[in-house]
């Protein structure tokens, strides 16, 4: 019957959106959780067994590796994805005074965030693209480039902020375990270290996957408003992403990793919208001759 | 399939999902919710910067909020009234990190020096030093991990930045 497939794709649909509503919009793995819940419970909803099956399938592949990842095994996860950002990114920058403030902002909003008490670490690398880059963990990469186009501590902690989110939520994880490819490369609960070869191949689709595919828009959009929201906390003027973002406007081009990033148009947008439920921020904090000292004055 | 079924069927799924997650939509305090410390934090017995210490709440440990004032929660903390500041409580338990990095990784190689202000880490597991050896990666990539991960910086220094910038509780009047 002609009516049958249509039906059973807006049920489909039905599902995924109760699910992702009922999740709080938390994310995928919560929103998957919950579709496969349903799915599970009311095999009727979806009464093509193949379908259905394909759906718990997705769902699982999420549910697996989000789950059954620990902590430890995501910071050793991290460690792996760092030692190849460094060799792929440049190396640390040497002034100290430099890599401590940034890390000491970086650890002022991860304090803010979902997961406070995980051991974040910062990194100022010497690369003149503006780039950043978080990873599992709790690894998180800033390029002088960027730090030079930056004009505030607070517009450093909405950044910070941003890339710690994605940290925080998880959603590395998430975009990696959706992947089934690359998923299906490391079973984490059993084979994680008898063999080295597929671990490798892992850490590398995975390093690839974040950096040239990046976050998808709803991960980055979740990351503007988190980031924006931890900075507001600590007590920053939180209205630090917008000066970036109007820059990419402006130019009109994405900076790198930033190319698979949102329509800064639409980013400013919705970081104003996000403001406009604070209050009043307009006398917080910038901090602007802190940073000029601190980093700007120092970077080579 | 009756159409009207698989409505009532998604409605109820709906009502139960609903109802299960509600209350963590709520946001701010109810009356007499448990809080738990973002990291170590002081409980004063008046709220403002100054007022003398009750004690301190390590990073995890609960406590009964009772209400909010400006930037402060009222909590009572060893069965006295007391004030925290709003940002160093949350309303979802930090996972006990050292707990986890206790169990150990796959074969252990990491360990938590700090467990404080996100703590920092010495070492890397078997599984980032099998991944750097695989991959030829340069003995100065490794290096730079380590150094990343082991920079420490204790909650009294995080607090004397955050007085330097008179951030949050240091700016003085309130925030929202």
């Amino acid at each position: 019957m002609k009516g049958r497939p249509s039906l059973t794709a807006v049920l489909t649909a039905c599902v995924l959106v109760v699910a992702f509503v009922a999740a709080g919009c938390e994310g995928a793995q919560k929103t998957m959780q919950m579709a496969a819940t349903v799915v599970e419970q009311n095999p009727q909803l979806i009464k093509d067994q193949k379908q259905r099956e394909q759906i718990l399938a997705g769902a699982r592949a999420v549910k697996n590796m989000t789950t059954e990842i620990d902590t430890p095994e995501e910071i050793g996860m991290g460690q792996s994805l760092s030692v190849r950002a460094f060799a792929g990114f440049g190396k640390p920058l040497s002034d100290e005074n430099v890599q401590r403030y940034v890390a000491e902002v970086g650890k002022l909003v991860a304090m803010q965030s979902e997961r406070p008490s995980l051991p974040y670490s910062f990194a100022v690398v010497q690369n003149d693209e503006p780039n950043a880059l978080a990873l599992p963990g709790g690894y998180v990469f800033i390029s002088t480039g960027l730090l030079k186009r930056l004009h505030s501590e607070s517009e450093l902690a909405c950044i910070l902020g941003h890339e710690v989110c994605h940290v925080a939520q998880k959603h590395g994880i998430e975009i990696v375990s959706r992947d089934r490819v690359v998923a299906s490369l490391v079973d984490f609960g059993a084979t994680l270290e008898k063999d080295i070869g597929k671990y490798r191949q892992f850490i590398d689709q995975f390093y690839e996957k974040l950096t040239v595919e990046g976050y998808d828009q709803d991960y980055e959009w979740k990351a503007d408003e988190a980031g924006t929201l931890y900075a507001y906390r600590v007590g920053y003027r939180p209205d630090g992403l917008l000066p970036f973002l109007q820059a990419s406007a402006a130019s009109g081009a994405q900076m790198e990793r930033y190319k698979t990033h949102p329509d800064p148009g639409v980013r400013i947008s919705k970081v104003r919208s996000v403001l406009a439920t604070f209050g009043n921020w307009n006398s917080l904090p910038t901090l602007d001759a802190r940073y000029r000292r601190e980093v700007l004055a120092r970077l080579p | 399939m009756n159409t009207a079924k698989i409505g009532t069927s998604i409605l109820a799924t709906a009502a139960v999902l609903f109802a299960l997650t509600a209350p963590f939509a709520l946001g701010e305090t109810a009356p007499s919710q448990t809080m738990y410390a973002r990291a170590s934090t002081p409980v004063r017995s008046m709220r403002t910067l100054g007022a003398p210490m009750l004690g301190t709440l390590k990073q995890g440990e609960a406590v009964k909020v009772t209400g909010k004032e400006e930037d402060y929660y009222r909590v009572i903390y060893d069965q006295h009234v007391g004030w925290v500041y709003y940002n160093k409580l949350t309303d979802q338990k930090p996972e006990d990190v050292s707990v986890a990095l206790g169990g150990g990784l796959p074969s252990g190689g990491i360990q938590l020096t700090e467990q404080e202000a996100g703590g920092a880490l010495r070492g890397l597991s078997p599984m980032a030093e099998n991944y750097a050896r695989e991959a030829q990666v340069p003995a100065w990539a490794v290096k730079a991990v380590d150094a990343m991960q082991a920079r420490s910086i204790s909650v009294q220094q995080l607090d004397q930045f955050q007085k330097e910038g008179g951030l949050g509780e240091y700016r003085g009047g309130t925030q929202r």
